[in-house]
Protein backbone atom coordinates (compact mmCIF):
# COMPACT_ATOMS: atom_id res chain seq x y z
CA UNK A 1 0.00 0.00 0.00
CA UNK A 2 3.50 2.11 0.42
CA UNK A 3 2.76 4.26 -3.01
CA UNK A 4 -0.66 6.22 -4.62
CA UNK A 5 -3.38 4.00 -6.34
CA UNK A 6 -4.82 5.79 -9.09
CA UNK A 7 -7.54 3.44 -8.95
CA UNK A 8 -8.53 4.32 -4.69
CA UNK A 9 -8.01 7.71 -5.80
CA UNK A 10 -10.23 7.77 -8.45
CA UNK A 11 -13.13 5.27 -5.65
CA UNK A 12 -12.41 8.32 -3.43
CA UNK A 13 -13.09 11.14 -6.00
CA UNK A 14 -16.11 9.17 -7.83
CA UNK A 15 -17.74 8.94 -3.86
CA UNK A 16 -16.97 12.64 -3.19
CA UNK A 17 -18.65 13.44 -6.47
CA UNK A 18 -21.94 11.78 -5.95
CA UNK A 19 -22.09 13.23 -2.07
CA UNK A 20 -21.80 16.30 -4.05
CA UNK A 21 -24.86 15.62 -6.40
CA UNK A 22 -26.89 14.24 -3.00
CA UNK A 23 -26.11 17.72 -1.61
CA UNK A 24 -27.91 18.96 -4.82
CA UNK A 25 -25.22 21.26 -5.63
CA UNK A 26 -27.24 21.29 -9.20
CA UNK A 27 -29.87 23.24 -7.58
CA UNK A 28 -27.70 25.96 -7.84
CA UNK A 29 -28.90 25.68 -11.29
CA UNK A 30 -32.11 26.91 -10.82
CA UNK A 31 -31.37 30.40 -9.64
CA UNK A 32 -28.99 30.52 -12.64
CA UNK A 33 -31.77 29.48 -15.44
CA UNK A 34 -34.38 32.35 -13.40
CA UNK A 35 -31.33 34.76 -13.76
CA UNK A 36 -30.54 33.99 -17.18
CA UNK A 37 -34.08 33.90 -18.83
CA UNK A 38 -35.87 36.44 -16.64
CA UNK A 39 -33.12 39.11 -17.21
CA UNK A 40 -33.04 38.43 -20.14
CA UNK A 41 -36.71 39.64 -20.79
CA UNK A 42 -36.13 42.29 -18.42
CA UNK A 43 -33.04 43.90 -20.60
CA UNK A 44 -35.22 43.41 -23.50
CA UNK A 45 -38.32 45.44 -22.00
CA UNK A 46 -36.26 48.63 -20.80
CA UNK A 47 -33.98 48.60 -24.06
CA UNK A 48 -30.18 48.98 -23.03
CA UNK A 49 -29.27 48.51 -26.20
CA UNK A 50 -26.76 46.25 -24.68
CA UNK A 51 -28.82 42.99 -23.99
CA UNK A 52 -26.31 40.73 -25.09
CA UNK A 53 -23.24 42.27 -23.12
CA UNK A 54 -25.17 42.23 -19.94
CA UNK A 55 -26.63 39.08 -20.33
CA UNK A 56 -23.31 37.69 -20.46
CA UNK A 57 -21.75 39.63 -17.78
CA UNK A 58 -24.46 39.10 -15.53
CA UNK A 59 -24.36 35.02 -16.47
CA UNK A 60 -20.24 35.48 -15.70
CA UNK A 61 -20.41 36.31 -12.22
CA UNK A 62 -23.62 34.45 -11.14
CA UNK A 63 -20.94 31.46 -12.11
CA UNK A 64 -18.28 33.23 -10.49
CA UNK A 65 -19.89 33.87 -7.49
CA UNK A 66 -22.13 30.86 -6.79
CA UNK A 67 -19.34 29.07 -7.80
CA UNK A 68 -16.57 30.10 -5.26
CA UNK A 69 -19.38 30.29 -2.53
CA UNK A 70 -19.81 26.46 -3.11
CA UNK A 71 -16.07 25.88 -3.00
CA UNK A 72 -15.28 27.63 -0.20
CA UNK A 73 -18.60 26.23 1.87
CA UNK A 74 -18.05 22.27 -0.04
CA UNK A 75 -14.23 22.46 0.19
CA UNK A 76 -14.35 23.69 4.11
CA UNK A 77 -16.63 20.57 4.74
CA UNK A 78 -14.89 18.68 2.67
CA UNK A 79 -12.69 16.26 5.26
CA UNK A 80 -13.91 18.13 8.61
CA UNK A 81 -17.36 16.60 7.87
CA UNK A 82 -16.03 13.36 7.03
CA UNK A 83 -14.33 13.35 10.67
CA UNK A 84 -16.81 15.44 12.75
CA UNK A 85 -19.55 12.77 11.21
CA UNK A 86 -16.65 9.64 12.47
CA UNK A 87 -17.12 8.72 8.75
CA UNK A 88 -13.87 9.29 7.69
CA UNK A 89 -12.57 6.39 10.32
CA UNK A 90 -13.63 3.29 8.34
CA UNK A 91 -12.78 4.86 5.03
CA UNK A 92 -9.19 5.01 6.17
CA UNK A 93 -9.28 2.27 8.01
CA UNK A 94 -9.30 0.37 5.21
CA UNK A 95 -6.25 0.35 2.85
CA UNK A 96 -6.15 3.72 1.56
CA UNK A 97 -3.56 6.41 2.39
CA UNK A 98 -4.41 9.25 4.20
CA UNK A 99 -3.49 11.43 0.86
CA UNK A 100 -5.21 9.87 -1.67
CA UNK A 101 -7.77 10.41 0.76
CA UNK A 102 -7.39 13.69 0.41
CA UNK A 103 -6.34 14.10 -3.27
CA UNK A 104 -9.62 12.12 -3.81
CA UNK A 105 -11.75 14.19 -1.88
CA UNK A 106 -10.08 17.61 -4.02
CA UNK A 107 -10.74 16.02 -7.21
CA UNK A 108 -14.58 14.67 -6.41
CA UNK A 109 -14.99 18.40 -5.78
CA UNK A 110 -13.23 19.83 -8.46
CA UNK A 111 -15.34 17.66 -10.95
CA UNK A 112 -18.80 18.50 -8.97
CA UNK A 113 -18.48 22.08 -9.48
CA UNK A 114 -17.04 21.88 -12.91
CA UNK A 115 -20.07 19.98 -14.30
CA UNK A 116 -21.78 22.53 -12.77
CA UNK A 117 -20.00 25.09 -14.27
CA UNK A 118 -20.26 23.67 -17.28
CA UNK A 119 -24.23 22.88 -17.16
CA UNK A 120 -24.05 27.01 -16.60
CA UNK A 121 -22.53 27.92 -19.68
CA UNK A 122 -24.82 25.55 -21.25
CA UNK A 123 -27.33 27.32 -20.07
CA UNK A 124 -26.18 30.73 -20.70
CA UNK A 125 -25.66 28.99 -24.46
CA UNK A 126 -29.41 28.91 -24.59
CA UNK A 127 -30.10 31.91 -23.20
CA UNK A 128 -28.11 33.76 -26.40
CA UNK A 129 -29.67 31.78 -29.00
CA UNK A 130 -32.81 32.77 -27.55
CA UNK A 131 -32.20 36.24 -27.81
CA UNK A 132 -31.28 35.68 -31.11
CA UNK A 133 -26.88 35.27 -30.39
CA UNK A 134 -24.61 33.06 -30.26
CA UNK A 135 -21.78 31.68 -28.00
CA UNK A 136 -18.71 31.47 -29.88
CA UNK A 137 -15.21 29.75 -29.11
CA UNK A 138 -13.73 32.95 -27.99
CA UNK A 139 -16.13 33.18 -25.18
CA UNK A 140 -14.90 29.88 -23.64
CA UNK A 141 -11.63 31.05 -22.02
CA UNK A 142 -13.98 33.26 -19.33
CA UNK A 143 -15.87 30.26 -17.84
CA UNK A 144 -12.62 28.12 -18.07
CA UNK A 145 -10.79 31.15 -15.82
CA UNK A 146 -13.41 30.56 -13.44
CA UNK A 147 -13.31 27.40 -13.54
CA UNK A 148 -9.02 27.84 -12.51
CA UNK A 149 -10.32 30.14 -9.68
CA UNK A 150 -12.60 27.48 -8.07
CA UNK A 151 -9.84 24.66 -8.59
CA UNK A 152 -7.76 26.87 -6.16
CA UNK A 153 -10.72 27.84 -3.65
CA UNK A 154 -11.40 24.16 -3.48
CA UNK A 155 -7.72 23.67 -2.56
CA UNK A 156 -7.45 26.53 -0.03
CA UNK A 157 -10.45 25.55 1.44
CA UNK A 158 -9.27 21.95 2.06
CA UNK A 159 -5.92 23.30 3.28
CA UNK A 160 -7.66 24.93 6.42
CA UNK A 161 -10.01 22.41 6.86
CA UNK A 162 -7.21 19.96 7.16
CA UNK A 163 -5.22 22.46 9.68
CA UNK A 164 -8.14 24.11 11.60
CA UNK A 165 -11.93 23.68 12.71
CA UNK A 166 -14.47 24.56 10.01
CA UNK A 167 -15.61 27.87 11.36
CA UNK A 168 -11.96 29.37 11.18
CA UNK A 169 -11.14 27.22 7.62
CA UNK A 170 -14.50 29.51 6.17
CA UNK A 171 -12.98 32.44 7.50
CA UNK A 172 -9.36 31.79 6.42
CA UNK A 173 -10.65 30.67 3.10
CA UNK A 174 -12.82 33.76 2.46
CA UNK A 175 -10.13 35.93 2.96
CA UNK A 176 -7.52 34.15 0.97
CA UNK A 177 -9.88 34.19 -2.11
CA UNK A 178 -10.51 38.25 -1.38
CA UNK A 179 -7.10 38.68 -1.09
CA UNK A 180 -6.25 36.72 -4.14
CA UNK A 181 -8.64 38.78 -5.98
CA UNK A 182 -6.95 42.05 -4.69
CA UNK A 183 -3.85 40.77 -5.10
CA UNK A 184 -2.23 43.91 -7.14
CA UNK A 185 -3.30 45.73 -4.59
CA UNK A 186 -1.60 43.60 -2.16
CA UNK A 187 1.55 43.93 -4.25
CA UNK A 188 1.65 47.78 -4.42
CA UNK A 189 1.15 47.91 -1.04
CA UNK A 190 4.65 49.48 -0.64
CA UNK A 191 3.41 52.64 -2.07
CA UNK A 192 1.11 53.61 0.75
CA UNK A 193 3.50 52.01 3.37
CA UNK A 194 6.64 53.04 2.86
CA UNK A 195 7.66 51.87 6.15
CA UNK A 196 7.59 47.85 5.52
CA UNK A 197 10.40 46.59 3.66
CA UNK A 198 9.80 46.18 0.08
CA UNK A 199 10.02 41.95 -0.08
CA UNK A 200 6.97 41.77 2.47
CA UNK A 201 4.30 43.00 0.13
CA UNK A 202 6.03 40.99 -2.86
CA UNK A 203 6.51 37.51 -0.51
CA UNK A 204 2.71 38.27 0.18
CA UNK A 205 1.71 38.88 -3.44
CA UNK A 206 3.14 35.32 -4.06
CA UNK A 207 2.16 33.72 -1.68
CA UNK A 208 -1.49 34.45 -1.88
CA UNK A 209 -3.14 33.16 -4.93
CA UNK A 210 -2.92 35.34 -8.00
CA UNK A 211 -7.05 35.16 -8.59
CA UNK A 212 -6.73 37.80 -11.29
CA UNK A 213 -4.70 35.77 -13.62
CA UNK A 214 -7.94 33.89 -14.37
CA UNK A 215 -10.31 36.78 -14.94
CA UNK A 216 -11.06 36.95 -18.59
CA UNK A 217 -14.73 37.99 -18.04
CA UNK A 218 -14.54 40.83 -19.86
CA UNK A 219 -12.35 40.48 -22.80
CA UNK A 220 -14.42 37.18 -23.17
CA UNK A 221 -17.90 39.34 -23.62
CA UNK A 222 -16.19 41.21 -26.54
CA UNK A 223 -14.53 38.20 -27.84
CA UNK A 224 -11.31 39.66 -27.71
CA UNK A 225 -8.93 36.99 -28.63
CA UNK A 226 -6.65 35.27 -25.77
CA UNK A 227 -3.57 34.22 -26.71
CA UNK A 228 -3.46 30.37 -26.15
CA UNK A 229 -0.26 30.60 -24.64
CA UNK A 230 -1.76 32.75 -22.04
CA UNK A 231 -4.30 29.72 -20.85
CA UNK A 232 -1.31 27.38 -20.78
CA UNK A 233 0.55 29.65 -18.36
CA UNK A 234 -2.50 30.36 -15.98
CA UNK A 235 -3.48 26.36 -16.00
CA UNK A 236 0.10 25.78 -14.90
CA UNK A 237 0.09 28.69 -12.37
CA UNK A 238 -3.06 26.62 -10.74
CA UNK A 239 -1.84 23.34 -11.12
CA UNK A 240 1.78 24.03 -9.37
CA UNK A 241 -0.52 26.02 -6.94
CA UNK A 242 -2.82 23.35 -6.18
CA UNK A 243 -0.19 20.67 -6.06
CA UNK A 244 1.74 23.15 -3.01
CA UNK A 245 -1.30 23.60 -1.15
CA UNK A 246 -2.42 20.05 -1.58
CA UNK A 247 1.06 18.73 -0.50
CA UNK A 248 0.67 20.90 2.71
CA UNK A 249 -2.51 19.24 2.69
CA UNK A 250 -1.35 15.98 2.76
CA UNK A 251 1.19 16.44 5.28
CA UNK A 252 -1.07 18.25 7.40
CA UNK A 253 -3.27 15.35 7.16
CA UNK A 254 -0.81 12.70 7.99
CA UNK A 255 0.05 14.45 10.77
CA UNK A 256 -3.65 14.58 12.05
CA UNK A 257 -4.69 12.62 14.85
CA UNK A 258 -8.00 11.33 14.85
CA UNK A 259 -9.59 10.58 18.08
CA UNK B 1 -50.58 37.62 15.53
CA UNK B 2 -47.75 36.33 13.31
CA UNK B 3 -49.75 36.96 10.61
CA UNK B 4 -51.13 40.27 11.37
CA UNK B 5 -47.40 41.73 11.73
CA UNK B 6 -46.53 40.10 8.32
CA UNK B 7 -49.36 41.68 6.67
CA UNK B 8 -49.15 45.27 8.40
CA UNK B 9 -45.30 45.15 7.86
CA UNK B 10 -45.44 44.63 4.07
CA UNK B 11 -48.14 46.82 4.09
CA UNK B 12 -46.30 49.76 5.60
CA UNK B 13 -43.40 49.48 3.69
CA UNK B 14 -44.09 51.17 0.26
CA UNK B 15 -45.56 54.17 1.64
CA UNK B 16 -43.06 54.42 4.08
CA UNK B 17 -40.28 54.24 1.14
CA UNK B 18 -42.20 56.89 -0.46
CA UNK B 19 -42.22 58.60 2.55
CA UNK B 20 -38.47 58.63 2.74
CA UNK B 21 -37.97 59.58 -0.84
CA UNK B 22 -40.18 62.30 -0.26
CA UNK B 23 -37.76 63.95 2.57
CA UNK B 24 -34.12 62.54 1.06
CA UNK B 25 -35.30 62.85 -2.50
CA UNK B 26 -35.52 59.91 -5.65
CA UNK B 27 -32.29 59.70 -6.64
CA UNK B 28 -30.21 60.46 -3.18
CA UNK B 29 -28.63 57.16 -3.32
CA UNK B 30 -27.27 57.65 -7.04
CA UNK B 31 -25.49 60.92 -6.31
CA UNK B 32 -23.86 59.91 -3.09
CA UNK B 33 -22.07 56.91 -4.86
CA UNK B 34 -21.03 59.58 -7.51
CA UNK B 35 -20.09 61.60 -5.09
CA UNK B 36 -17.79 59.31 -3.08
CA UNK B 37 -16.64 56.99 -5.59
CA UNK B 38 -14.97 57.86 -9.30
CA UNK B 39 -14.46 55.67 -12.03
CA UNK B 40 -11.10 54.62 -11.06
CA UNK B 41 -11.83 54.05 -7.64
CA UNK B 42 -14.98 51.79 -8.44
CA UNK B 43 -12.57 49.72 -10.50
CA UNK B 44 -10.26 49.80 -8.01
CA UNK B 45 -13.60 48.12 -5.58
CA UNK B 46 -14.59 44.86 -7.80
CA UNK B 47 -11.50 43.41 -9.16
CA UNK B 48 -13.10 40.98 -11.51
CA UNK B 49 -16.86 42.00 -11.57
CA UNK B 50 -15.79 45.50 -13.54
CA UNK B 51 -18.84 44.16 -16.42
CA UNK B 52 -22.01 43.65 -13.87
CA UNK B 53 -20.87 46.84 -12.41
CA UNK B 54 -20.44 48.82 -15.60
CA UNK B 55 -24.04 47.27 -16.77
CA UNK B 56 -25.20 48.13 -13.39
CA UNK B 57 -24.32 52.05 -13.74
CA UNK B 58 -25.23 51.88 -17.72
CA UNK B 59 -29.28 50.67 -16.61
CA UNK B 60 -29.07 53.83 -14.31
CA UNK B 61 -28.12 56.17 -17.03
CA UNK B 62 -30.44 54.75 -19.51
CA UNK B 63 -33.27 54.59 -17.14
CA UNK B 64 -33.11 57.71 -16.07
CA UNK B 65 -31.89 59.46 -19.03
CA UNK B 66 -33.39 57.17 -21.82
CA UNK B 67 -36.47 58.78 -21.73
CA UNK B 68 -38.86 56.28 -21.58
CA UNK B 69 -39.05 54.75 -18.05
CA UNK B 70 -38.93 55.11 -14.71
CA UNK B 71 -36.80 58.32 -13.98
CA UNK B 72 -37.55 60.01 -17.19
CA UNK B 73 -39.24 62.92 -15.04
CA UNK B 74 -37.27 65.66 -13.82
CA UNK B 75 -33.87 64.93 -15.49
CA UNK B 76 -30.87 65.73 -14.25
CA UNK B 77 -28.38 66.38 -16.89
CA UNK B 78 -25.55 67.34 -14.27
CA UNK B 79 -25.42 63.82 -13.38
CA UNK B 80 -25.18 62.36 -16.94
CA UNK B 81 -21.70 62.90 -17.08
CA UNK B 82 -20.15 61.55 -13.92
CA UNK B 83 -22.60 58.26 -14.47
CA UNK B 84 -21.00 57.66 -17.92
CA UNK B 85 -17.20 58.19 -16.49
CA UNK B 86 -17.74 55.63 -14.20
CA UNK B 87 -19.09 52.96 -16.42
CA UNK B 88 -16.51 53.48 -18.85
CA UNK B 89 -13.91 53.41 -16.32
CA UNK B 90 -15.31 50.35 -15.69
CA UNK B 91 -15.25 49.15 -18.93
CA UNK B 92 -13.81 51.13 -21.51
CA UNK B 93 -14.94 48.96 -24.43
CA UNK B 94 -18.64 49.89 -24.31
CA UNK B 95 -18.30 51.91 -27.51
CA UNK B 96 -22.64 52.25 -26.49
CA UNK B 97 -21.94 54.50 -23.59
CA UNK B 98 -19.72 56.92 -25.29
CA UNK B 99 -22.31 57.20 -28.02
CA UNK B 100 -25.63 57.18 -26.29
CA UNK B 101 -23.32 59.97 -23.49
CA UNK B 102 -22.32 62.30 -26.20
CA UNK B 103 -25.90 62.50 -27.57
CA UNK B 104 -27.28 62.75 -23.97
CA UNK B 105 -24.59 65.58 -23.10
CA UNK B 106 -24.69 67.66 -26.63
CA UNK B 107 -28.30 67.70 -27.22
CA UNK B 108 -30.16 70.88 -26.37
CA UNK B 109 -32.43 71.04 -23.65
CA UNK B 110 -34.98 69.76 -23.01
CA UNK B 111 -33.51 66.69 -24.71
CA UNK B 112 -30.19 66.81 -23.42
CA UNK B 113 -27.39 68.82 -21.39
CA UNK B 114 -26.64 71.34 -23.74
CA UNK B 115 -23.21 70.75 -23.26
CA UNK B 116 -21.79 69.41 -26.96
CA UNK B 117 -17.78 70.17 -26.14
CA UNK B 118 -18.22 67.83 -23.22
CA UNK B 119 -19.60 65.33 -25.82
CA UNK B 120 -17.47 65.66 -28.07
CA UNK B 121 -14.68 65.09 -25.47
CA UNK B 122 -16.65 61.85 -24.44
CA UNK B 123 -16.56 60.66 -27.94
CA UNK B 124 -12.25 61.32 -28.42
CA UNK B 125 -11.92 59.33 -25.10
CA UNK B 126 -13.88 56.21 -27.01
CA UNK B 127 -12.04 57.01 -29.95
CA UNK B 128 -9.13 56.48 -27.71
CA UNK B 129 -10.01 53.48 -25.54
CA UNK B 130 -11.52 51.55 -28.99
CA UNK B 131 -8.74 52.59 -31.40
CA UNK B 132 -10.59 49.98 -34.10
CA UNK B 133 -14.14 50.88 -33.69
CA UNK B 134 -14.43 53.06 -36.88
CA UNK B 135 -17.93 53.98 -36.54
CA UNK B 136 -17.20 55.72 -32.86
CA UNK B 137 -14.95 58.02 -35.06
CA UNK B 138 -17.43 58.12 -37.84
CA UNK B 139 -19.95 59.65 -34.99
CA UNK B 140 -17.66 61.62 -33.15
CA UNK B 141 -16.78 63.38 -36.46
CA UNK B 142 -20.22 64.50 -37.25
CA UNK B 143 -20.57 65.32 -33.39
CA UNK B 144 -18.00 67.97 -34.00
CA UNK B 145 -19.62 69.00 -37.16
CA UNK B 146 -23.03 69.17 -36.41
CA UNK B 147 -23.03 70.29 -32.49
CA UNK B 148 -19.42 72.36 -32.36
CA UNK B 149 -19.84 73.18 -36.22
CA UNK B 150 -15.64 72.41 -36.36
CA UNK B 151 -15.65 71.15 -39.93
CA UNK B 152 -11.57 71.00 -39.91
CA UNK B 153 -11.81 68.92 -37.14
CA UNK B 154 -14.47 66.47 -37.88
CA UNK B 155 -13.04 66.06 -41.06
CA UNK B 156 -9.44 65.26 -39.63
CA UNK B 157 -11.39 62.82 -37.47
CA UNK B 158 -13.52 61.03 -39.78
CA UNK B 159 -10.25 60.40 -42.05
CA UNK B 160 -8.53 58.88 -38.92
CA UNK B 161 -11.55 56.71 -38.86
CA UNK B 162 -11.11 56.02 -42.31
CA UNK B 163 -7.91 54.13 -41.84
CA UNK B 164 -9.05 51.74 -39.33
CA UNK B 165 -8.91 48.25 -40.98
CA UNK B 166 -12.64 47.33 -41.76
CA UNK B 167 -14.04 51.11 -42.10
CA UNK B 168 -16.83 52.02 -44.32
CA UNK B 169 -15.18 53.10 -47.54
CA UNK B 170 -17.24 56.26 -48.30
CA UNK B 171 -15.68 57.63 -45.16
CA UNK B 172 -13.20 59.35 -47.18
CA UNK B 173 -15.59 61.01 -49.05
CA UNK B 174 -17.68 62.38 -45.80
CA UNK B 175 -14.42 63.60 -44.90
CA UNK B 176 -13.67 65.44 -48.21
CA UNK B 177 -17.12 66.76 -48.60
CA UNK B 178 -17.32 68.35 -44.71
CA UNK B 179 -13.88 70.06 -45.65
CA UNK B 180 -15.25 71.45 -48.49
CA UNK B 181 -18.94 72.43 -47.55
CA UNK B 182 -18.67 72.47 -43.92
CA UNK B 183 -22.05 73.90 -42.72
CA UNK B 184 -23.72 72.89 -45.55
CA UNK B 185 -27.45 71.72 -44.49
CA UNK B 186 -27.71 69.11 -47.79
CA UNK B 187 -24.06 67.65 -46.43
CA UNK B 188 -25.72 67.36 -42.79
CA UNK B 189 -28.26 65.81 -43.74
CA UNK B 190 -26.97 63.41 -45.93
CA UNK B 191 -24.90 62.30 -42.81
CA UNK B 192 -27.36 62.22 -40.48
CA UNK B 193 -29.52 60.29 -43.33
CA UNK B 194 -27.04 57.59 -43.20
CA UNK B 195 -26.36 57.46 -39.41
CA UNK B 196 -30.67 57.29 -39.73
CA UNK B 197 -30.33 54.18 -41.65
CA UNK B 198 -27.59 52.83 -40.58
CA UNK B 199 -27.45 52.71 -36.99
CA UNK B 200 -28.30 49.71 -35.37
CA UNK B 201 -29.22 51.24 -32.27
CA UNK B 202 -32.93 53.34 -31.82
CA UNK B 203 -31.47 56.32 -29.81
CA UNK B 204 -29.35 56.88 -32.73
CA UNK B 205 -32.25 56.66 -35.16
CA UNK B 206 -34.20 58.63 -32.53
CA UNK B 207 -31.07 61.77 -32.71
CA UNK B 208 -30.67 61.61 -36.35
CA UNK B 209 -34.54 61.78 -36.90
CA UNK B 210 -34.70 64.72 -34.35
CA UNK B 211 -31.73 66.29 -36.27
CA UNK B 212 -33.27 65.74 -39.58
CA UNK B 213 -36.52 67.47 -38.54
CA UNK B 214 -34.63 70.10 -37.33
CA UNK B 215 -32.84 70.76 -40.68
CA UNK B 216 -36.15 70.41 -42.72
CA UNK B 217 -37.53 72.75 -39.67
CA UNK B 218 -34.66 75.49 -41.18
CA UNK B 219 -36.26 74.78 -44.38
CA UNK B 220 -39.36 76.05 -43.43
CA UNK B 221 -37.66 79.02 -41.69
CA UNK B 222 -36.14 79.80 -44.88
CA UNK B 223 -38.88 79.57 -47.06
CA UNK B 224 -40.45 82.08 -45.06
CA UNK B 225 -38.07 84.87 -44.74
CA UNK B 226 -37.98 84.52 -48.06
CA UNK B 227 -41.75 85.55 -48.08
CA UNK B 228 -40.95 88.16 -45.16
CA UNK B 229 -38.33 89.97 -47.58
CA UNK B 230 -41.29 89.61 -50.12
CA UNK B 231 -43.47 91.32 -47.89
CA UNK B 232 -41.38 94.02 -46.25
CA UNK B 233 -40.70 95.14 -50.13
CA UNK B 234 -43.90 95.52 -50.73
CA UNK B 235 -45.56 97.67 -47.52
CA UNK B 236 -41.68 98.40 -46.56
CA UNK B 237 -42.29 97.09 -42.93
CA UNK B 238 -42.25 93.22 -41.99
CA UNK B 239 -45.34 92.29 -40.40
CA UNK B 240 -46.53 92.01 -36.96
CA UNK B 241 -47.40 88.41 -36.79
CA UNK B 242 -46.39 85.50 -39.57
CA UNK B 243 -50.41 85.12 -39.83
CA UNK B 244 -50.40 88.13 -41.82
CA UNK B 245 -47.68 86.27 -44.61
CA UNK B 246 -51.28 84.39 -45.24
CA UNK B 247 -52.72 87.27 -46.87
CA UNK B 248 -49.97 87.79 -49.59
CA UNK B 249 -50.48 84.07 -50.80
CA UNK B 250 -47.82 82.48 -48.23
CA UNK B 251 -49.33 79.26 -48.23
CA UNK B 252 -46.20 77.07 -46.26
CA UNK B 253 -46.23 75.65 -43.31
CA UNK B 254 -45.28 77.99 -39.83
CA UNK B 255 -44.73 75.60 -37.77
CA UNK B 256 -41.38 73.79 -37.15
CA UNK B 257 -41.67 69.38 -37.08
CA UNK B 258 -42.54 68.83 -34.48
CA UNK B 259 -46.07 71.57 -34.81
CA UNK B 260 -44.48 73.74 -32.63
CA UNK B 261 -45.07 77.57 -33.82
CA UNK B 262 -42.08 78.88 -35.22
CA UNK B 263 -40.20 81.92 -33.16
CA UNK B 264 -40.88 85.10 -34.96
CA UNK B 265 -39.24 88.62 -34.57
CA UNK B 266 -41.36 91.35 -36.21
CA UNK B 267 -38.63 94.29 -35.47
CA UNK B 268 -35.85 91.69 -37.39
CA UNK B 269 -37.64 90.22 -39.41
CA UNK B 270 -36.02 86.77 -38.36
CA UNK B 271 -37.67 83.28 -38.06
CA UNK B 272 -36.50 80.43 -35.91
CA UNK B 273 -36.91 77.25 -34.28
CA UNK B 274 -38.50 77.99 -31.10
CA UNK B 275 -35.76 77.22 -28.32
CA UNK B 276 -38.44 75.42 -26.06
CA UNK B 277 -39.54 72.58 -29.37
CA UNK B 278 -37.88 69.88 -29.55
CA UNK B 279 -36.06 69.79 -32.95
CA UNK B 280 -34.59 72.96 -31.65
CA UNK B 281 -30.79 72.62 -31.75
CA UNK B 282 -27.80 75.19 -31.34
CA UNK B 283 -25.09 74.57 -33.02
CA UNK B 284 -21.74 75.96 -31.08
Amino acid sequence: MGSLSLSRIMAVTSNTFREALRQRILLGLVPFAIVLFGGGLLLRQISVFQEVKILKDLALAAMDLFGSFAAVVMGVDLVNREIERRSAYPILARPLLRSEFVVGKFFGLVAALGVNLVLMTLLLAIALWAMGSEMTAGFLPAPYGIFLTLVLTIALALFFSVITNSILAFTFTIVMVIAGRFSDVVRNMAEVLPDIPRAVPQALALALPNLQNFDFKLRAVYSDPIDPNVLVLVTLYAGFYCMVVLALSVMAFEKKELV
Amino acid sequence: MRYVCLIVGLLALAPLQRLINGVLGEFKEQEAVLLSWSGPTMKKLVPGFEGPVADLFWLRTVQYYGGQRVFAAGKKFDLVAPLIDVTVALDPRMDVAYRLGAIFLSESPPAGAGRPLEGAKLMKRGIAANPTNWRLGYEAGVFESDFLGDYVGASTTILAASEVPGAAPWLKSVAAVLLQKGGDRETSRAVWREIYANSPEEFMKRSAERRLKNLESLDRCDRIAEALASYRATFGRFPATLQELRGQGFRGPLVDLAEVPLAYNPQTGTVTVDPSSPVYQVVR
